[in-house]
């Protein structure tokens, strides 16, 4: 997963003539040796070292990463659900590519940036309220070209996380920032590489678990090898629709694990979450004396309590992951949230319940056919897609650890935006890198 | 209907080839025996197994919430490599592999830093302290501490 130089190519051709010439000049190989053994002192006694001077002469960077690229069609979408689609055409696609910026200047410390480099919102449709559906275009004429006219398309770049991670011990560990919310299996793993789906559940889609949160968390685990039990406990700003919360209520959550290593490896997970969320609008206007006046407006507040559990097993080439979440949601009198396809309509309290299973076996080294089971209540009866349940199943084809596709058909079944079942196929295939 | 299938065929056969081209053979743990050692100043005298491969996974970073351990490891393909991920942690070297992708993806940290033999790990283990490696046996000297054996397969007490 480290950056690699350019000549490691050449390196790699010319290996066995170098091991060759080393046999010949035993003095040489002692050499080389005792300086590679001199710049891992070097490098680890200056990560011990605790003065910022020497950390900026002797920080270390680790840059690392993932990216994704494949195709996928969705399959016998009926007339109102081909509009939710953005093509139902067979297309190429463009993934994920991220890059982690990991930085441990000093000893204790670390800066953890994951960043992910994405041509969106290019021709991103927006059917979240009645009316026409606008698709955002990001070309633009490049007038610094030599042209003076071609065109480009903007991207842009998705923060995953930053984080400050300080490490005392084993059992205490302090996380400052923004973090993925330490929940379950999916939200932790998040990645291509790792992941066993292509798919993401429900849960995390509708968002019943905020993915990130800007907060602070303490962490860490107590081990009795083979055994280990864990922690996270957070405070933030809990789910909002700003970089900042609009409330002085914070957010606390937590999870507890209780896992095992070795031959079969197993994790138990408990996770929850209790929150208060707001919006407010904000107008300018005059006071009667011609001066601004700037008014802000309460828009909705509510809040929530989400509980979940998961599950994890490893033996041999047999994968297990299974969760299952909880979610309450309890407006504050008067401050019910508008609904979007319902005009002057307000959204109820509502309960949302999600559950998926994986089960994944390796075999022949490269060969992973998976299933993949999962059903979802939103709970709430006005939403575009509130509730269904997925069937699917997948082929991931390993060619080295680093490379691997990934393939996947999914058959759903949902309801609620119409009153009726909607039926949907879907295909996708990634091919994935880490390096 | 003859060109779709034509066409499916050839890309099935495609991509297995292409597995089977990419993916090599898998490495086959060579059996040598090894000694695990750690800085002379480390608290523990002797480790289990389990304890090994939980500092190795980096699951155990400090030693009893005191001294930070810093374990280092062969490269990857190398006799002593080979040995020490199937015999201690039970993984062979895609899973290895796999393993500290995984890892990095989660965020949750980097392998142990590698050496290329065991002249180096000698070094680094003896000069620093928390250190924790691996020799071939017969290797260490005074200036570390034997903390387990593995023999033919198995780990022991030293």
């Amino acid at each position: 997963m480290r950056t690699r130089p350019p000549f490691i190519v050449f390196a790699a051709l010319f290996a066995a003539r170098v091991a060759h010439a080393q046999d010949l000049v035993p003095a040489a190989e002692a050499a080389a040796t005792t300086d590679e053994a001199d710049k891992i002192l070097r490098e680890v006694e200056a990560e011990a070292d605790t003065t910022a001077a020497d950390a900026a002469v002797d920080s270390k960077l680790l840059v690392y990463g993932f990216l994704d690229a494949g195709a996928q069609r969705y399959f016998r979408a009926d007339p109102q659900t081909q509009g939710l689609l953005a093509t139902q055409s067979s297309t190429f696609v463009s993934g994920n590519t991220n890059l982690y910026f990991d930085a441990r200047p000093v000893r204790g410390w670390r800066g953890l940036i994951e960043t992910r480099l994405s041509l969106l919102p290019q021709g991103d449709y927006d059917i979240s309220r009645l009316g026409a559906v606008p698709r955002t275009d990001t070309r633009k004429v490049d007038a610094t070209s030599p042209s003076g006219r071609n065109n480009v398309q903007l991207g842009s770049v998705i923060v995953e996380r930053s984080q400050i991670e300080y490490t005392h011990n084993d059992a205490v560990n302090l996380r400052v920032g923004y973090f993925f919310t330490p929940w379950g299996i999916w939200n932790v793993d998040h990645g291509t590489p790792t992941l066993i789906s292509l798919m993401m559940p429900s849960f995390l889609v509708q968002e019943a678990v905020p993915q990130r949160q800007t907060g602070v968390e303490f962490y860490g685990s107590w081990n009795g090898p083979p055994w280990q039990i864990g922690y996270h406990l957070y405070i933030s700003n809990g789910r909002t629709r700003t970089l900042f919360d609009l409330s002085d209520d914070k957010a606390v959550g937590g999870r507890l694990l209780v896992s095992r290593q070795g031959r079969v490896r197993f994790a138990l997970g408990f996770s929850g979450l209790y929150g208060t969320s707001s919006d407010e609008s904000k107008s300018i206007t005059l006071d009667p004396d011609g001066y601004p006046v700037i008014n802000a407006k309460k828009l909705y507040s509510f809040t929530e309590k989400t509980v979940g559990a998961d599950l994890s097993l490893d033996a041999g080439g047999f994968r297990l992951r299974a969760e299952v979440v909880h979610r309450q949601q309890i407006y504050d009198k008067g401050f019910h949230e508008p609904s979007t396809l319902r005009p002057g309509g307000v959204l109820p309290n509502f309960a949302g319940n999600f559950a998926y299973i994986i089960g994944a076996y390796r075999f022949a080294r490269h060969y992973e056919p998976y299933v993949y089971a999962e059903w979802g209540d939103g709970g709430l009866r006005n939403n575009i897609i509130d509730s269904g349940s997925v069937f699917s199943v997948g082929l991931n084809i390993y060619f080295t650890p680093y490379t691997q596709l990934k393939t996947q058909y999914v058959e759903s079944v949902f309801s609620n935006f119409s009153g009726n079942n909607h039926h949907l196929g879907f295909w996708s295939a990634r091919l994935v890198l880490a390096f | 209907m003859f060109r779709r299938r034509h066409i499916l065929l050839s890309a099935t056969s495609a991509v297995t080839s292409f597995v089977f081209a990419m993916g090599g053979r898998r490495a086959r743990a060579a059996d040598i025996d090894l000694d695990v050692i750690s800085h002379k100043a480390t608290s523990f005298a002797k480790l289990s197994r389990q304890e090994v491969a939980a500092i190795f996974t980096r699951a155990i970073r400090t030693w009893r919430g005191g001294e930070m351990l810093r374990p280092f490891n062969f490269r990857p393909g190398s006799a002593e490599r080979l040995t020490f991920d199937h015999v201690v942690l039970d993984m062979d070297p895609d899973q290895s592999a796999q393993f500290w992708i995984d890892k990095l993806v989660r965020g949750e940290g980097e392998p142990p830093r590698k050496v290329g033999d065991a002249r180096t790990m000698l070094k680094v283990v003896a000069s620093l302290p928390g250190g924790i490696g691996y020799v071939p046996a017969g290797v260490a000297d005074g200036t570390v501490r034997v903390v387990a054996r593995i023999r033919k397969g198995k780990v022991e007490s030293p």
